[in-house]
């Protein structure tokens, strides 16, 4: 048992230990506390759900109203803000350019106007990068007007002094940088709400008083997340599934690992051999023993050729398909026993040692046979061992991923944490694969705290 | 166990009954001895023989390999082209090496932050230990998947993102709070007497811990080192997440796994192995003082 | 072990992790070009969304002198410098030996990756400021996502298509549902095909056509194959494309719609008939099929629908012992949709004039021909040779032709509109199939509860309608 320093009754704090924790203490804070507590926020939050109306057509923090995302909304007004370019660099700005162009018509007639910057390739710049002459883009699409319209003020709303067509070339004589500001009005809850907001977050639709809000500025926090993640079709197949693997498989392992612990006790001379052996397993990656185990079920593999080999069958039996879910879950559990019960057998194996001979002799002697002595004597004394086990081994339980994605093919047979995985990678939505993990974080503190609970309480009551 | 039977007084004078006692329990023993020595072999043949037919498909023709029904007994033909095949596909061998560095770096890392830590646990008694412990306890039982996203999107942010640094992070994570429990214990059993000697011989502290107790838990360290080793190179979840062209080994064979041909899948599934079967010989006898004290 | 093997040990272990380090940070980093001055002002002002296309456009139009002399000559090695290449395409090993070869003519390479990891590494790389790839090709649905990232090729496509003429629809696809910002060039078309070996002919519906099949013959004839030869015959990729198949294919055959009439009762009939009279007959293995040519080839599937380039194995392999045809039709056409891939540059490309020499190559009427002969991808621009092409290659040709001006053709189109949710639509039409036909839950139900989130889809977009649906004001409406 270590000796204690710093036990002393003197004021003076040893400060020692704590600069010797403070490495793991902020590296264990950034890299798991901030995240799980990002995850957490992932989860309950959306980016963009509301749109934050301004009083006037220019960012202030005094707040109109707020419409949520997607609301239709009446376009009342609208006005184009000239940014002077020293204010340019200013955040959340969101801004159009403007050239004023020179060029000839159709029909030779020159007219001098603004156009938007999108409309004109810039073909020539003089020394300082400014835009000295270019062309007019062509129009792609085939339902928007093949023409470019010039107009007299740097305003959408101004007059059409004429329309170009593709490539005229044009001079370009000044530029000028705009912001546009709608201002619309939305129903809330039976509430009308009014105000300003940058063109860019407002979907115009073909009637141009009409609008519908595209996507917000402001976060808040929501439930729909979680929602969509419960009403989400593999969600409860995956919690059945994760739930049944764990019921079926943990109490299997505990049993194999009490055995494989008591053989290594029971052979000094073998125990080497065997404590290799058993262990294993602890090395394996969850990934490699999908496909060990593949090997085995898959149509022509050692199962079937095995079964062939003794008479047994005649063709091979395709075991991982979608009509024998029951034979894939066979295969996850043998594959999860195989591989996890190391894990289980070591913590025991260290538990069995602490035991002291003399209580197993003098049972032995008391002609207790093997049985009762493993029932009355050995797993009582084990029962911490066993509880830290339990909940060390549900909790990376309720995280089992390679094995079932390489037996199952993720959609006949999905857990909780390839759930996690398809709504990152294949969906892309992180926010409800947030929520999948938050869910799986609940689910092992719920069993952690179950099993600190159980196990202590018959302690106590035995004794 | 010991063997009453040694101190058995003279056959001559003792009774029959007590005879009789003394032989079931010998037969007793024996039967036992046999029974766990036979469970024993069953269990191992339940372990190994998994092992040996991914070894016997990985160590031989890709034709064999695709036959059916699969030879009971294995290695024949024995040959390397399923190995080569595997070896020389696309981003194999960059995943090796990405895994190596990885891991290494893992195990650098965590040693570097845990000793300290579990030295202070061992050690000192200071406000806090308990709550240390204790959190540090809590921490392990994190899954990694809720880790993996946010810290996807947070290198993303910072522009580290698929990158083997930025994994070996995330591995260090994830090592550190075991690598701490088990430094500790392994501290711990170096009495600090042994410290106390030294330094009434004239060593400063960090002396006495450099030149006594270093060198008695060297082992102890090692095994830890290398099981966070074993741990970063198995590691899938969070290494499919955040890397892209600088893959891993096993996020390489995950994300190829439909795509790619049976012989291509076994290979790769013998090979994440061989790492862990070498490097688990070597620290078996320290697994169980590890995995051990971290009940107590 | 001794403390000393030990020591060794880690020596050696962490001085070849640190040269192994090196060695890879050195071989990335060669790629990487002093980012020019365009970047860097891009930079300072991230919010601007207009702003920036202007003034990025500036290189391009100096680049520009340099491709036309360079169109001339066919082989020429550019002088731009290495061109980062990222494609979705072409990942399988052979495809992508094969592409390879053909990049190489023009002095180009790619490095294959999927969707995902793809679309975070160019987020990533914008946010950071610093361009990792300088070339994306991808199919059409990967861009969106991307749309402030890419660059604006409207300038490009203006001067390729000087000397090229580009398919007019797939110029137009590019713009991701805008006026004026095109985020990419086409680069490949594909679609997806019927498939039969000649052994399953003999077993075709009295007096059907095989060019001009109904949906109700072919499960019939996929019943007759089932009965007469033991077992199911005909295979659909339900690990694969399958999302296609039922947006593309199945839908607007049955509803003359996709979205809009997603739960409409001719939508109800379809699944009835499917759950009933089609998918009895399917081959049960389909669920973990995802290239057809494989059960093809080994003879489990007779009948197989897929994506061309999943098709061709088997067709180049023996091709006189296959027919190929055009999908079904059903009461309201015969729907079918065509999948564009494209090229885009991101914004913060670190070698924008080398990325456009690359797709100047990549649009030559040569290498698109060397991409259809060699890939079975088929082009977008006119005056691509399709004489004397490979067997199976022209099997397909001619399939895809049929099946594109048939009389009752009725093209749905890729979706446009629902930015990085996209992936969505396919899970949910997949959900509605799975759900009532594989499942057999209750049809009403189903289409009931996926329409909510389809329309609930539709209007957290705000993605108006596309064809074949009539063209919406707003979020598409599912009636």
């Amino acid at each position: 048992m270590p000796s204690a320093i710093g036990a002393k009754s003197r004021k003076k704090t040893n400060w020692a230990p704590y600069f010797l924790i403070v490495p793991t203490l902020v590296y264990l804070a950034l890299f798991f506390a901030w995240p799980m507590a990002q995850g957490l926020l992932l989860a309950v939050r959306e980016e963009g759900a509301l749109l934050t109306l301004r009083p006037e057509p220019q960012s202030s923090s005094a707040i109109a109203g707020r419409l949520p995302r997607g609301t239709r909304v009446n376009i009342l007004d609208q006005q184009a803000n000239l940014i002077p370019p020293d204010e340019l660099s200013e955040a959340n700005l969101v801004t159009e350019v403007w050239f004023q162009i020179r060029a000839e018509d159709a029909q030779g007639q020159p007219v001098e106007g603004w156009t938007p910057g999108q409309r004109i390739r810039v073909r020539e710049v003089d020394d300082n990068g400014a835009p000295l002459a270019g062309t007019v883009r062509p129009i792609l699409s085939s339902t928007a007007d093949p023409l470019t319209p010039v107009y007299a003020e740097p305003d959408g709303n101004s007059a059409i002094l004429t329309a170009l067509e593709s490539p005229t070339p044009v001079q370009i004589l000044d530029q000028a940088t705009l912001e546009v500001w709608y201002r619309i009005s939305g129903e809330q809850d039976g509430q009308i709400v009014e105000g300003w907001a940058q063109s860019r977050y407002i979907q115009v639709l073909s009637e141009l008083t009409q609008g519908r809000i595209d996507r917000g500025n402001t976060s808040m926090l929501t439930t729909r997340h979680i929602q969509r993640m419960v009403s989400d079709r593999f969600f409860w197949p995956a919690v059945r599934t994760t739930l049944l693997l764990i019921v079926l498989i943990i109490p299997v392992q505990f049993v194999l690992a009490i055995i494989m612990a008591l053989v290594v006790q029971a052979n000094p001379k073998g125990s080497g051999f065997f404590l290799y052996v058993f262990s294993i397993a602890l090395g394996v990656s969850d990934l490699a023993v999908g496909i060990v185990w593949y090997s085995i079920f898959t149509q022509f593999g050692y199962l079937n050729s095995l079964l062939q080999g003794l008479g047994l069958i005649d063709t091979p039996i395709i075991y991982l398909s979608a009509r024998s879910q029951q034979w894939i879950l066979i295969a996850v559990w043998l594959a999860e026993i195989w591989r996890a019960t190391a894990i289980v057998m070591v913590i025991v194996v260290a538990g069995l040692q602490a035991i002291s001979r003399e209580v197993l002799e003098a049972a032995e002697v008391f002609g207790a046979t093997l049985w009762q002595r493993i029932r009355y004597v050995i797993l009582p004394l084990l029962r911490p061992s066993l509880q830290v086990a339990l909940i060390l081994r549900t909790i990376l339980a309720f995280q089992v991923f390679a094995v079932v994605i390489v037996l199952g093919g993720g959609d006949i047979v999905t857990v909780l944490a390839n759930e996690t995985y398809r709504q990152y990678y294949d969906l892309r939505n992180f926010n409800v694969a947030a929520a999948y993990a938050s869910f799986i974080l609940l689910l092992s503190m719920v069993s952690a705290i179950f099993y600190l609970r159980a196990v202590r309480t018959q302690e106590e009551v035995t004794g | 166990m010991t063997v009453t039977a040694d101190t058995q007084p003279a056959p001559d004078q003792v009774s029959p009954e007590v005879k009789a006692i003394h032989r079931r329990m010998l037969r007793r023993r024996r039967f036992s001895r046999a029974l766990s020595y036979l469970v024993g072999i069953l269990i191992s043949l339940w372990v190994l023989i998994p092992i040996l037919f991914i070894t016997s498909m990985a160590l031989t023709t890709p034709a064999e390999v695709r036959s059916f029904p699969k030879g009971v007994l294995p290695l024949i033909p024995l040959s390397f082209d399923t190995l080569e095949f595997f070896l020389r596909s696309r981003g194999i061998i960059p995943g090796i090496i990405n895994s190596v560095v990885v891991a290494v770096i893992t195990l650098v890392l965590s040693t570097l932050i845990a000793a300290p830590a579990g030295y202070a646990i061992s050690r000192f008694v200071f406000r806090g230990r308990d709550a240390f412990r204790l959190s540090i306890l809590a921490v392990r039982a994190f899954p990694i998947v809720i880790l993996s996203i946010p810290l996807a999107v947070v290198f993303i942010n910072v522009g580290i993102y698929d990158s083997i640094f930025a994994l070996a992070l995330m591995h260090t994570a994830l090592a550190l709070p075991t690598t701490v429990l088990v430094l500790s214990s392994v501290f711990s059993s170096i009495p600090y007497e042994l410290e106390e000697a030294a330094m009434v011989f004239g060593c400063s502290p960090v002396q006495a811990f450099r030149h006594v107790v270093l060198p008695l838990v060297l082992p102890g360290i090692a095994a830890a080192a290398i099981f966070t080793f074993v741990l970063s190179w198995n590691e899938v979840f969070a290494a499919t997440i955040l890397t892209i062209q600088n893959r891993t080994l096993p996020a390489q064979v995950l994300v190829t796994l439909n795509q790619s041909s049976e012989p291509y899948q076994f290979a790769g599934g013998f090979f994440m192995m061989i790492p862990a079967l070498i490097f688990i010989f070597f620290i078996r006898r320290y697994l169980f003082n590890m995995w051990g004290q971290i009940t107590k | 072990m001794k403390v000393k093997q030990l020591y060794t040990l880690f020596t050696v272990l962490i001085v070849a992790a640190l040269v192994l380090a090196a060695c890879q940070t050195a071989a990335t980093e060669t790629p990487t070009q002093p980012p020019a001055a365009e970047p860097t002002e891009v930079m300072e002002e991230p919010t601007e969304v207009m702003e920036e296309p202007t003034e990025v456009m500036e290189e391009p139009t100096e680049a520009m002198e340099e491709p036309t002399p360079m169109a001339e000559e066919t082989q020429a090695v550019p002088v731009t410098g290495e061109v980062i290449f990222f494609s979705t395409q072409f990942n399988i090993v052979e495809e992508a030996a094969k592409f390879r070869t053909i990049l190489q003519e023009g002095g180009f390479d790619f490095t294959g990756s999927e969707e995902g990891p793809l679309v975070d590494m160019i987020t990533a790389g914008a946010q950071a400021g610093q361009g990792d790839l300088d070339v994306v090709g991808a199919l059409h649905g990967t861009f969106p996502p991307l749309q402030d990232e890419m660059m604006n090729m409207i300038d490009i496509a203006e001067d390729l298509s000087a000397d090229r003429e580009f398919s007019e629809t797939f110029l137009e696809t590019g713009l991701l549902g805008t006026d004026d910002t095109l985020y990419y060039i086409p680069w490949m078309q594909a679609t997806y095909i019927m498939a039969a070996h000649q052994d399953a002919m003999q077993y075709l519906p009295e007096g059907a056509d095989v060019n001009a099949l109904t949906w109700e013959q072919f499960g019939e004839w996929c019943q007759t194959l089932l009965d007469e030869t033991g077992g199911p015959k005909c295979g659909l990729p339900h690990a694969g494309l399958f999302n296609r198949f039922l947006q593309g294919y199945l839908w607007p055959s049955y509803t003359g719609g996709m979205v809009s009439q997603f739960k409409s009762q001719a939508a109800a009939d379809m699944l009835e008939w499917a759950r009933d009279s089609l998918w009895p007959t399917i081959h049960p293995q389909s669920i973990s099929y995802e290239f057809m040519q494989e059960p093809l080839q080994s003879g489990e599937v007779w009948v197989a629908f897929d994506h061309v380039a999943r098709l061709i194995e088997a067709l180049n392999a023996e091709p006189e012992n296959y027919v190929t045809f055009p999908a079904p039709a059903g009461p309201e056409g015969r729907g079918f949709m065509p999948v564009i891939a494209g090229l885009g540059i991101p914004k913060n490309a670190t070698n924008p004039e080398g990325a456009v020499a690359l797709i100047d190559f990549l649009t030559q009427p040569e290498t698109q021909s060397r991409i259809l002969r060699e890939l079975a991808f088929f082009p977008v621009v006119d005056g691509v040779d399709t004489t004397d092409l490979p067997e199976g290659v022209a099997l397909e040709a001619s399939a895809v032709e049929a099946q594109a001006n048939s009389p009752d053709a009725l093209p749905a189109l890729l979706p446009i509109g629902l930015g990085e949710r996209g992936m969505e639509l396919n899970q949910i039409f997949r959900n509605a199939f799975d759900r009532s036909v594989i499942n057999g839950e209750d049809i009403t139900t189903v289409l009931e509860e996926e329409g909510a989130n389809l329309q609930a889809l539709m209007n957290e977009t705000g993605a108006a309608c596309w064809a074949p649906d009539p063209p919406s004001d707003g979020p598409c409406p599912v009636e």
